[in-house]
């Protein structure tokens, strides 16, 4: 409302309870002079102002406001001002010291820990690329099945994988060091690389204190490991049990130092973050120069849940539930698209967390098991592990963070989508059975692009301090 | 103890009517995305409290089609027919079913309970 406008409607106010004003002062007076109820008088004369006020006051009220109350609370749900202190890492005893973090910074970005000195951890979770790859699947030795997820936040995940079969930071980053198609190394050689580097070597022991002489010896196998390829495991299991755990053990510190490292990568505020900040500072004018009207549109349009459902998966501030969902990425509907219908053809049936639950109750390195510093009440997720074997978790995949998504592409547990709009298609169009959880939605292209802008309002800055490394 | 229970938010009676069931998270605000604790009370149908229980929980989002993300458990019987329930964790708002499966002395039963729980 222009200032004039309201000032004219003042003006409008005083001259119209004028004559109320006056008939309230004669009627005082009078009472002065002879004895006379006034009471009638005067609470007719406050009703008739207040009545006034309201009136007015809803002459000079601003436009309708853009978000309700309740669109509000959830806008601030989702932003990085909703953020609560990463969870405590019961399993990882160092998963904090500075000193973890300086070393599993080394090792995370040294090629020395693959079999060849041709990868590093960063070689598929590039910082420039928000610790992700920009292609379908991993390459590693060679060709994964999955595609490469970013770590930003990783120290909020409960579980780690498409399929969620490791539990923590450190049992995850354990993989792809031994695994034959990623970094192609072993355990043993990882270890032996700590002992040999004078510079690891005294890192290593200012945390963990000195390494068994069995881990210095010449006679510990170079490439020896539990899930290398056939040569390593061989000679891994001709070790006797208790080099084995000492092996485990250090091989678990060089996993928990990587994770402390990873654990600093935590989310920066994105352009979506500052206009949630400054709406609730200083109002919605001020804060709409900070956002596009399409993303702001499509802000709308992701918290209404009614008609868009993404709040369902991707819900916190960082746009993610940490579950396990069927989206109809996996189904035999998928093959039938791409090959002859009923058979196996192109890329191999992938059940997801139907084998992840298996898994992460197998794996020694879990959180209640030999090598974790938690006690077995302090693994929550291990503890209330949902086990079933219905249908849901067959071809269910964990819901992956938002935050930086349009820097992240390929999309989907096997890369099948390059662009957000083929993802947003994807939601619009899934057929619903019982093979997935989703119906699919029925939005417009407008729509579908008002929601993508939005998305990229959720890019934040990469990491640039570890690119020269 | 009949009139601690009625203060529960959520009360019910079981399929065959052998219980009255009443359940209540620990934080009056239900959190999303975080493993929390519940109680829950049994009454028979006398309206004693039922002490020796076994108990077991399920639940899910039927609309969705799927389940709870974890399996929460019965730990502990806190006395007067209460039990704590702890490691339930819901991932997303929206209309949630708690299932209860109710076995002891006065007989199996099983109630189910409709939460719809805001983002």
């Amino acid at each position: 409302m222009p200032f004039n406008l309201t000032l004219s409607l003042r003006f409008s106010y005083l001259i119209f309870t004028m004559p109320t004003h006056l008939l309230f002062l004669y009627l005082l007076r009078e009472r002065q002079k002879t004895p006379f109820n006034l009471r009638p008088v005067a609470i007719f004369t406050i009703i008739l102002c207040i009545a006034l006020i309201c009136t007015l006051s809803s002459c000079t009220k601003s436009p309708e406001p853009l978000w309700s109350k309740n669109e509000l609370a959830l806008l601030r749900s989702i932003s990085l001002s909703s953020l609560s202190p990463s969870p405590k890492a019961f399993s990882n005893r160092i998963a904090d010291n500075p000193k973890a973090v300086a070393f599993g910074q080394a090792l995370f970005f040294d090629k020395r820990l693959s079999r060849a000195n041709d990868f590093s951890c960063a070689t598929c979770h590039q910082p420039e690329l928000q610790f992700s790859d920009g292609v379908a699947r991993g390459k590693g030795v060679n060709l994964l099945a999955r595609n490469t997820p970013s770590l930003i936040g990783g120290a909020w995940q409960s579980w780690f994988y498409w399929d969620g079969r490791r539990d923590s930071l450190w049992a995850q980053a354990l993989i792809p060091i031994e695994a034959p198609d990623e970094m192609g190394g072993s355990r043993t050689s990882a270890v032996r690389l700590i002992a040999s580097d004078q510079g690891y070597r005294k890192q290593y022991t200012s945390l963990f204190g000195p390494m068994p002489p069995a881990l210095l010896s010449n006679d510990l196998p170079e490439h020896a490991g539990e899930f290398t390829d056939a040569e390593g495991k061989n000679r891994w299991f001709r070790l006797s049990n208790q080099t084995q755990r000492a092996v485990n053990v250090a091989y678990a510190n060089i996993g928990k130092t990587i994770a402390a490292f990873e654990r600093t990568l935590t989310p920066k505020a994105a352009a979506f973050d500052r206009y949630v900040e400054r709406l609730t500072s200083d109002g919605e004018e001020a804060a709409s120069a900070l956002i596009g009207t399409s993303a702001l549109r499509g802000a709308k349009l992701f918290i209404d849940v009614e008609t868009t459902r993404c709040l369902q998966c991707h819900n916190g501030p960082l746009l993610t539930n940490g579950g396990f969902h069927n989206i109809g990425t996996a189904t035999i509907q998928f093959f039938s698209e791409q090959g002859s219908p009923g058979t196996l053809h192109g890329q191999p049936l992938d059940f997801g967390r139907l084998f992840g639950v298996q898994a992460v109750l197998l794996d020694q390195f879990n959180c209640q098991g030999p090598y974790s510093d938690a006690k077995p009440e302090q693994c929550s997720t291990l503890r209330f592990l949902s086990r079933q074997q219905h249908g849901d978790i067959a071809g269910a995949f964990k819901t992956p963070s938002l935050r930086n998504v349009a820097q992240t592409a390929p999309y989907f547990h096997n890369g099948r989508s390059n662009s957000l709009k083929d993802v947003m298609q994807h939601y619009n169009s899934v057929a619903s059975s019982d093979d997935n959880e989703l119906i699919a939605l029925e939005l417009s292209e407008e729509q579908m692009d008002d929601i993508i802008a939005f998305l990229g309002t959720l890019s934040s800055p990469t990491y640039t301090e570890f690119d020269q490394q | 103890m009949a009139a601690t229970a009625a203060k529960f938010m959520w009360q019910q009676t079981t399929l065959n009517n052998f219980y009255s069931v009443s359940i209540e998270p620990r934080e009056k605000k239900i959190p999303i995305g975080e493993y929390h604790e519940w109680k829950i009370g049994l009454l028979d149908s006398r309206d004693n409290p039922v002490t020796e229980a076994r108990i077991s929980m399920n639940g899910g989002m039927p609309k969705h089609g799927h389940g709870l993300p974890s399996k929460p458990k019965i730990t502990e019987h806190l006395g007067g027919g209460f039990y704590r329930i702890e490691g339930v964790r819901f991932n997303m708002g929206g209309p949630w079913v708690l299932e209860f499966r109710i076995d002891s002395a006065s007989g199996q039963d099983a109630v189910q309970f409709d939460i719809e729980l805001a983002f």
